[in-house]
């Protein structure tokens, strides 16, 4: 179908607007309420243009193409409306763009440049907004606001959480949030981009640059395991701002307040300027050289088979492929990146952490199972486009161990005991096997027999389960199993169990991580048992709890703060023990520092190049957006110089391209599909347990060294001393409700909390989020706790 | 005084008899016999329609499109769910023709929603009241709702037919706006009402996203008769291209202001006539004829003028709601239009730009001149606003409020420009 737009004929499809056919052409029609992302407001009357043969403009947004018809966006009638309107929005808008953080990249500006006045008619008094707290990520100066209405058809339409609306009429139309509340959406900063005025503002950056001194760096998101594309904007060698970038295929044009505000934390006061060694029983800060001196001597004094080394599923792939390389040159085997993997079975190695289909797939999914996941809060790109789908009418069941809030309805939900899930789990294949037992299709695929025996006859009635399996037999499905059950003891288990559940019903399957590169760490071997590129290793090594336990004379902790590790406790046990402990950290806490006898600082993410695989096994590189941080060194290049410090023979002019050359060769160009060998496939001992456990996981601005020190994003969780029970829990356990308070106890710590008496927790469990020092002190999660009266 | 002129022969039919609004008055005067012949016979939906467009009735909401034509937009063959709405939230100001309808004459209204429901083919209609209308106006509604429920004329399988119509009464919050058909959806649906754009239209997407149609109290409240009397007795009332009987609300300066039902292309002189004519003798300045948001008729040409659709659109105006504002030679037209451009500045729904901003200007420039603040500029600026709001707002209130403002401008400016070069000053400021 054919339009006429400024005499210039355009071919159209049926149902498309003026506007999308003129964008797509490169014709300028000015706007401000539309956005291609949104649903239609056409309340701007920017975007007003002449249709041949009515009367009165139209707005280009909202007007359907009719076949044939003729319009005009330049004619007298448009370019009047376009005045008019912006003559309009300019009464009671403040002029003050010297002040505005917006000035330089305002929408507002650049149309008032385009079709504005010179001299303002309006002479009258401008009308002021007062302005309430939104919470510490966004600046609001709602004066500014010409009520285009995007932040409110953002927060319901992509965020899923209805914050702001539009509160008063006519003049004293406000934009707020109800009663004055903080907004809460784990996406909210995407706000601030779409605002075209400067009545929305990045808090963290405000006030504090101009949009024109700042350069802009590509990079990609050091959190979650989706590796959003984005800008970094560089002011005089700090990072400013970070904006999302667009990439259809992953973030699309948002951006997690996650990635968009941890940068806050590179200049934390815990930074690390220079090597800090423990020299006579004191801590002081010493030179590279002597630092490397140190590394030598100790590393050669201790025997063979004595050390081990733990990188961090957040550093980049060069980072893991250098340390593992590292470390095996030197003979030390005991390699691993699984420090929050709370149970070793080395049964399922090949289950690689990823998800069977493109994220941007996952909004064509038509059924959905959720086990255990909080991906609203954990993985917010997954989750709107998990939105996505449930929006196009997928249905998304969930078995989960509290009722978490997410951004989209849920058809059916089983709310569970930690303990059970194994055991729901098989109880769902138990069903599977037999109503998929004719099905020629599965290739005679066995159910292993350990998991057989313990079919228990449950599978067969309960109606829960017999739904999730007829809406995961749709075609197109998707099972997703939580980031949280990486505590888990049974997180083997249910990986296995989730790969067999996924089999029968023919639907992929996804691993959800809460690192940005723990696909790399696997690749690059960083795993007492795989090599690079997923070979088996020769020597094999401890896992990290093996290598715990086993209290060896030295450690080296790359990129990891103390609590990032499952096995806390003993792992700070072992560390005092040990002859040497080494750290690599941009970040050191007066704490954790005890435990060390030499930390070299390192550059943070933002200060390095790297390249990260995220979920979908997507590889994204990225340049480092500034310098180090004083003295503190990119990773791969104190890597390097550490291996020339043991005498390997390597050219003394690595550069970072060598790496890079190294790891395309040895690992993506050789990448294997990484199928399933069932053959090894063993199943631990299936035991149900009947203790009180603790659940809750980490605060999602708790999740990793950079995020736990950003400065505004902390502010936004009320790190409040909480405790969530549900009723039964608490009368089986004899707890007095009226004293809302109560003491937990796990092992030979307590605390005191408040006690809240919460339904969405499951029975025989207690819910503590992960939010402060006092919680990670008590404990980790799914371990037993005991709840008494205070 | 044209001694021939029917007056409240419809619409207004009870009102001359003890407890106009019962059941049983109005089954005396032969209600609900229309609604009955239709369910006994299973007339065809189509069949009303026809009837109704032959009648020539028109929408007596303001805009005065025919109503047999807007209930044909409805897709009969579709399955999909339809709605009626019953658009009572006269806010108008001036007006208040429905709420006299409302209040004594309810069950026309309900009778005319039936059938207009059975009509398009929806088996649910809602009639949203204006929020003012809580008192004795939301009383005499409910009280025809349950009358008529308790005889079976209303909800399933009605007088034991396989017809299933239910009407529910909402009552509004006091809003101008919501009187805008698609702002009242929108409120309707528990949302705020700001009206939506268009297309796509009521008709093919409306209330709960289902073609839906809204009408007026009054066009509803005289379909029965059109039914009961036929066609070519509404058609043969009235002028060519205005056929049957109008309320009118007058107010102002005269002697028995209140609503009157005459036929359509009745001279203004005999309304004036019947309302009692101006007040202390004085002469007839300026008529609003169509409530407050019609352009302003100077006295002289509206003395000449037909009350029909075409006439008054002729003189310049509209014949809108039907609200005719009577004011004498005293009148002091800055104020009243002061008085008018607050109202608007106040009832803008604050959803697009061009109405939310310039009703404020506007109003805040019509202040200044008033308090002797204002410059030429200022005047220059005031004579500019209306055309650019009118027409590029969504709904019709930008238009609303811009008209009365050029209008008054047109024929009075010599009074504004008194006001600037200080001539007159207001007390009262």
């Amino acid at each position: 179908m054919k339009i006429k737009i400024n005499n210039k004929e355009y071919l159209f499809e049926k149902g498309e607007t003026v506007i999308q056919i003129a964008d797509r052409n490169g014709i300028h029609i000015p706007r401000f309420c539309y956005h291609s992302k949104l649903s239609i407001a056409a309340n701007c009357r920017m975007c007003l243009i002449e249709q041949v043969g009515v009367n009165k403009p139209q707005p280009a947004c909202s007007t359907p193409a009719i076949e044939n018809q003729e319009y005009f966006t330049n004619s007298k009638l448009a370019q009047d409306s376009q005045k008019n309107t912006m003559e309009f929005l300019l009464i009671n808008h403040p002029l003050d763009c010297p002040v505005c953080d917006q000035g330089g990249m305002c929408e507002l500006q650049d149309q008032a440049f385009m079709h504005g006045r010179v001299k303002s008619r309006y002479v009258d008094e401008k009308r002021v907004v007062i302005d309430y707290k939104i919470g510490p990520l966004i600046k609001t100066n709602m004066t500014r606001c010409i009520h285009c209405t995007r932040c409110v058809r953002y927060g319901e339409e992509i965020a899923g959480i209805k914050e702001f609306g539009a509160i008063g009429r006519g003049e004293n139309l406000e934009i707020r949030t109800y009663l004055s509340s903080a907004i809460n959406s784990p996406m909210s900063g995407n706000m601030i981009d779409i605002c075209p005025v400067g009545a929305l503002n990045a808090a963290p950056s405000h006030m504090k640059g101009r949009t024109w001194e700042l350069e802009e760096v590509k990079s990609i998101s050091p959190h979650d395991c989706v590796g959003s594309n984005m800008s970094v904007h560089v002011l005089d060698n700090d990072v400013f701002r970070v904006v999302p970038l667009e990439n259809n295929n992953i973030n699309e044009i948002w951006l997690s307040d996650r990635d968009r505000f941890s940068y806050e934390a590179i200049s934390h006061n815990e930074r690390l300027k220079k090597p800090i060694a423990k020299i006579g029983g004191r801590y002081e800060e010493i030179e590279w050289e002597q630092a490397f001196e140190i590394i030598k001597k100790n590393i050669d004094e201790t025997k063979f088979g004595m050390s081990a080394g733990f990188i961090s599923a957040n550093s980049t792939i060069e980072e893991q492929y250098l340390f593992q390389k590292w470390l095996r040159e030197i003979n030390i085997n005991n390699i691993d990146h699984r420090v929050s993997q709370n149970f070793f079975s080395k049964a399922d190695d090949n289950l690689f952490p990823k998800i069977d289909i493109p994220i941007k797939d996952i909004e064509k999914i038509n059924s959905i199972l959720l086990i255990d996941s909080n991906v609203t809060y954990d993985q917010p790109i997954l989750s709107h486009k998990i939105r996505k789908a449930y929006l196009n009418n997928a249905k998304i069941n969930t078995i989960q161990t509290f009722n978490y809030k997410y951004n989209f309805s849920t058809n059916e939900s089983l709310l569970i005991n930690p303990n059970l899930l194994a055991e729901i789990l098989i109880d769902t294949i138990e069903y599977l096997s037999v109503i998929t037992i004719n099905d020629k299709t599965l290739n005679n695929f066995s159910i292993p027999e350990e998991i057989k025996n313990n079919f228990k006859g449950k599978g067969l009635t309960d109606k829960k389960i017999k739904q999730f399996c007829s809406d995961l037999l749709f075609d197109n499905s998707l099972i997703l199993l939580g980031s949280n059950l990486k505590n888990h003891q049974d997180y083997e288990l249910l990986k296995i169990l989730t790969n067999i559940i996924s089999i029968l019903t023919k639907s992929n399957k996804g691993f959800l991580g809460d690192k940005c590169n723990e696909a790399g760490a696997w690749l690059t071997g960083c795993l007492p048992n795989k090599a690079v590129g997923l070979k088996d290793q020769k020597n094999v090594g401890l896992n990290v709890y093996e290598s715990i336990k086993a209290e060896l004379d030295s450690y080296i902790i790359y990129n990891l703060d103390l609590i990032d590790f499952y096995h806390y406790s003993d792992l700070k046990k072992s560390l005092n023990e040990a002859n040497f402990v080494l750290g690599f950290n941009s970040f050191i806490s007066d704490e954790d520092l005890n435990y060390y006898d030499l930390v070299l600082p390192l550059a943070t993410v933002f200060e390095s190049p790297g390249t990260f695989v995220n979920i979908e096994g997507e590889w994204q590189s990225f340049a480092n957006s500034c310098k180090p941080f004083y003295l503190s060194k990119e990773g791969w290049k104190i890597l390097t110089k550490l291996r020339l410090v043991f005498e390997k023979e390597i050219n003394n002019k690595f550069e970072y391209i060598d790496i890079i050359n190294e790891v395309d060769a040895e690992i993506r160009k050789n990448k294997e599909i990484l199928d399933i060998n069932f053959e090894n496939l063993k199943v631990q001992k299936i035991e149900s347990n009947t203790n009180l456990i603790r659940s809750g996981g980490y605060s999602n601005y708790f999740s990793d060294n950079i995020v736990r020190r950003a400065f505004s994003l902390n502010k936004v969780n009320n790190n409040k001393n909480t405790v969530s029970i549900n009723k039964k829990t608490l009368e089986q356990n004899n707890i007095d409700i009226e004293k809302n308070k109560v003491i937990v106890k796990q092992g030979e710590k307590s605390l005191l909390a408040e006690l809240i008496v919460d339904e969405n927790v499951s029975d025989n469990c207690v819910f503590i989020v992960n939010s402060n020092k006092e919680h990670y002190e008590l404990g980790k999660q799914y371990q037993q706790i005991k709840i008494e009266n205070v | 005084m044209n001694n021939n002129i029917k007056i409240n022969e419809l619409c207004y039919a009870t009102l001359s008899m003890e407890n106009p609004n019962s059941f049983e008055t109005y089954v005396s005067l032969g209600g609900y016999s229309a609604w009955k012949k239709i369910i006994a016979n299973s007339t065809k939906p189509k069949d009303i329609i026809d009837n109704i467009i032959n009648s020539g009735l028109r929408g007596r909401g303001g805009a005065g499109f025919s109503t047999g034509k807007k209930w044909s937009f409805i897709n009969q063959d579709s399955d999909e769910i339809k709605y009626l709405v019953c658009n009572a939230d006269e806010s108008e100001p001036g007006t208040c023709k429905d709420r006299d309808i409302l209040r004594y004459n309810p069950h026309a209204l309900l009778e005319g929603m039936l059938i207009a429901s059975y009509a398009i083919g929806a088996e649910v209609a809602y009639c949203y009241l204006r929020g003012e209308f809580i008192d004795d106006v939301y009383l005499s509604v409910k009280k025809a709702l349950k009358d008529a429920y308790k005889n079976k004329l209303i909800g399933k399988n009605i007088l034991d037919s396989n017809v299933c119509i239910e009407i529910h009464d909402l009552i509004g919050a006091g809003a101008y706006i919501v009187g805008e058909e698609t702002a009242m959806l929108e409120s309707i649906e528990g949302k705020k009402g700001f009206p939506r754009y268009k297309p796509p239209f009521p008709a093919v997407k409306g209330l709960f996203g289902c073609p839906t149609i809204i009408n007026n109290v009054e066009t509803l409240a005289s379909v029965p008769e059109i039914i009961n009397k036929g066609s070519e007795w509404f058609n043969k009332i009235g002028t060519d291209k205005s056929s049957g009987f109008k309320c009118f609300s007058v107010s102002g300066h005269v002697n028995k202001p209140g609503n009157y039902e005459i036929p359509l292309g009745t001279p203004f002189k005999d309304l004036l006539e019947l309302a009692g004519g101006v007040k202390n003798n004085k002469k007839l300045k300026a008529v609003i004829p169509g409530g407050s948001s019609v352009p302003v008729v100077p006295g002289e040409k509206m003395l000449e003028t037909n009350m029909d659709y075409e006439s008054i659109s002729n003189a310049g105006s509209m014949l809108g709601s039907g609200a005719v504002i009577i004011m004498d030679e005293d009148t002091n037209m800055v104020e009243v239009i002061h008085r008018i451009a607050r109202f608007y500045y106040s009832e803008s729904c604050g959803q697009c730009t061009p109405c939310r901003e310039g009703t404020g200007w506007m109003y805040k420039i019509i202040d200044k001149i008033i308090k002797g603040q204002a410059t030429i500029e200022d005047f220059e600026s005031l004579k500019s606003i209306p055309n650019m709001i009118s027409g590029s707002t969504i709904c019709a209130l930008g238009d609303a409020a811009a008209m009365p403002v050029e209008s008054f401008i047109k024929y009075y400016e010599k009074e504004f420009l008194n006001y600037i070069s200080k001539k007159e000053k207001k007390a009262f400021i």
